[in-house]
């Protein structure tokens, strides 16, 4: 196991063996996750997929299925932020960090 | 409001007699201050070092502190003092005040910290184990800071005057968490108290090695002798512990800061031991430093081992989150604490340079105008901007610590940096002081 620290105001993104993740502040709850962006349904790029304002559910642009962020957070990842520095502990080394906008 | 009704008592309320506290109820606050403090906001880490949060910070601590039993150790006490600073009406106001006083000063750390994710018991262990070891591979700020400074011997007091309201009561806000029944780790905290109270032996007891400690660097003992002197992020380190140990929906957080600290003091008490071998020369006993540097290493063990993992075990790692924050929001308060004490190391070191800087204010409209008499004193407080200080008529002593007093007769000035902590005392029949906001550049 390992623990990566990134700074969410220069990367968004982490790959950890080749399962990728983006970095997302909730409103909702107000914490920030580290949120799975494969879609369940087909792979689609929930990074890239807008959030619907009254539920919170991010909508995959592929086939415009709504992922809630219950189903999402299910499978983030272990984290703690302060500020904007966001701890993430992972499996082990084999993880990779960059920026996507 | 409840606030005013607290501190009218007149332990709160009233200016000291002197620089330092003649008894332990004596705990001035600056109730006058009240009109002019903004208290509608939380306060922001970034603005911990402000006169709202040492008011704030203060008013707790008098409230969290009713829970305590203090003496004074080398005379009788007053019993009227006593009874006034034990009294009902204390009890019913401090009650009324906490809530939103603990609102006011915690609400900002806990919003800058988040736990996401499903942390799992392993993943909290790898975790928390990384941070303690970067804690334990880094260099020492404060050993650089300390030895650094122009005058060590004065920084040093400095630092363990801010350590003192903590230390000289060590391990209170702990006591509150061995009353009631939790299971095997009830009694695993408590092995950890007992060690902190010297198993009864009271030479043994932590606060009684840091009272000799105090005495041996020619400082006076008695809890918050040096009320004056502690800023707002060194009352913030005693009254986070209280605050997450007096409400017991708390309790899990409680075992995070308690893991964090026991296990990082571990290291850092080892250059603070250095510090009093280096600065004092060998003339003064390290032991209080050396007594943690040893201990602690089986309190962070057992913190992590008896109390926290069966904890988890037994009930899920649902509490996990909890005690993340903890542990996160007390290194997080610790880090603010220490840039505070450096800044005012670093501005104790320059007072010339700042009685040099103000020469150079020539204008002083608009300053405020201070009249006081002979021995009055006012309790210590921060400007939130830069200030020019200058006295008008008469003479005064402008304390910056107990060490770094500047003494000012008519026409001297200086500059208060802004978040630095002060206060005067007026040595001639009377004397005109005027003080003015600046920018400096």
């Amino acid at each position: 196991m390992t623990v990566v620290s990134v700074d969410s105001r220069k990367n968004n993104r982490l790959a950890v063996n080749d399962q990728k993740f983006f970095i997302k502040r909730v409103e909702h709850d107000g914490k920030v996750w580290v949120l799975p962006s494969e879609c369940p349904h087909r792979g689609g790029p929930l990074h890239l997929g807008k959030q619907c304002e009254k539920t919170g559910a991010i909508v995959c642009p592929w086939h415009d299925n709504r992922i809630s962020m219950h189903c999402i957070k299910r499978s983030s990842l272990p984290a703690i932020s302060n500020k904007d520095l966001i701890h993430v502990v992972l499996p082990n080394d084999n993880y990779r960090i960059w920026s996507e906008s | 409001m409840a606030i005013e009704s607290f501190l009218s008592c007149s332990h709160f309320k009233d200016a000291p007699k002197d620089v330092f506290m003649e008894s332990p109820y004596q705990r001035p606050c600056r109730p006058q201050d009240l009109k002019a403090l903004d208290l509608s906001e939380p306060v922001s880490l970034e603005n911990y070092s402000s006169n709202e949060n040492l008011f704030i910070q203060r008013s707790i601590l008098n409230a969290y502190e009713l829970d305590l039993v203090f003496l004074p150790f080398s005379k009788a006490v007053n019993l009227k003092e006593f009874k006034t600073f034990y009294c009902d009406e204390n009890y019913q106001n401090a009650a009324a005040i906490l809530p939103s006083f603990e609102h006011l000063a915690f609400s900002s750390l806990e919003k800058s910290i988040n736990v996401s994710g499903h942390w799992t018991l392993q993943d909290f262990i790898q975790y928390t184990k990384t941070k303690i070891k970067d804690v334990a591979n880094s260099e020492s700020t404060l050993y650089k800071k300390i030895t650094g400074s122009k005058d060590p011997e004065s920084a040093a007091r400095f630092f363990f005057i801010q350590c003192a309201g903590d230390f000289l009561s060590e391990a209170s806000a702990m006591a509150r968490n061995v009353l009631g029944n939790y299971g095997s780790a009830t009694s695993e905290l408590f092995k950890v108290l007992i060690d902190e109270y010297g198993y009864g032996v009271h030479e043994k007891k932590h606060s009684s090695i840091f009272e000799g400690m105090m005495k041996d660097v020619g400082l006076n003992e008695m809890i918050h002798y040096y009320w004056n002197f502690y800023t707002p992020g060194s009352l913030s380190l005693i009254n986070y512990f209280h605050y997450i140990s007096k409400n017991h929906s708390r309790f899990f957080k409680y075992l995070g800061a308690l893991y964090y600290t026991e296990a990082t003091l571990a290291f850092t008490t080892k250059s603070q031991s250095k510090i009093v071998k280096d600065v004092f020369q060998g003339r003064v006993s390290s032991l209080y430093f050396d007594e943690h540097s040893h201990i602690d290493i089986h309190h962070g063990r057992m913190a992590l081992e008896k109390i926290i993992i069966p904890l988890v075990e037994l009930h899920g790692e649902h509490i996990i989150p909890d005690i993340l924050s903890g542990f996160e929001e007390f290194a997080s308060l610790q880090d603010v604490a220490d840039q505070e004490l450096y800044r005012h190391i670093e501005v104790h070191d320059s007072l010339d340079e700042l009685i040099a800087k103000a020469k150079k204010y020539h204008d002083v409209s608009g300053a405020v105008k201070f009249e006081e008499v002979l021995g009055e004193v006012s309790v210590s407080h921060i400007h939130n901007n830069d200030e020019l200080f200058m006295v008008d008529e008469g003479e005064l002593d402008l304390y910056f610590s107990p060490d770094k007093v500047v003494h000012m007769k008519a026409g001297d000035k200086i500059i208060i940096p802004s978040g630095i902590l002060h206060l005067s005392k007026i040595t001639s029949d009377t004397c005109r002081y005027s003080v003015k906001h600046i920018e400096v550049a």
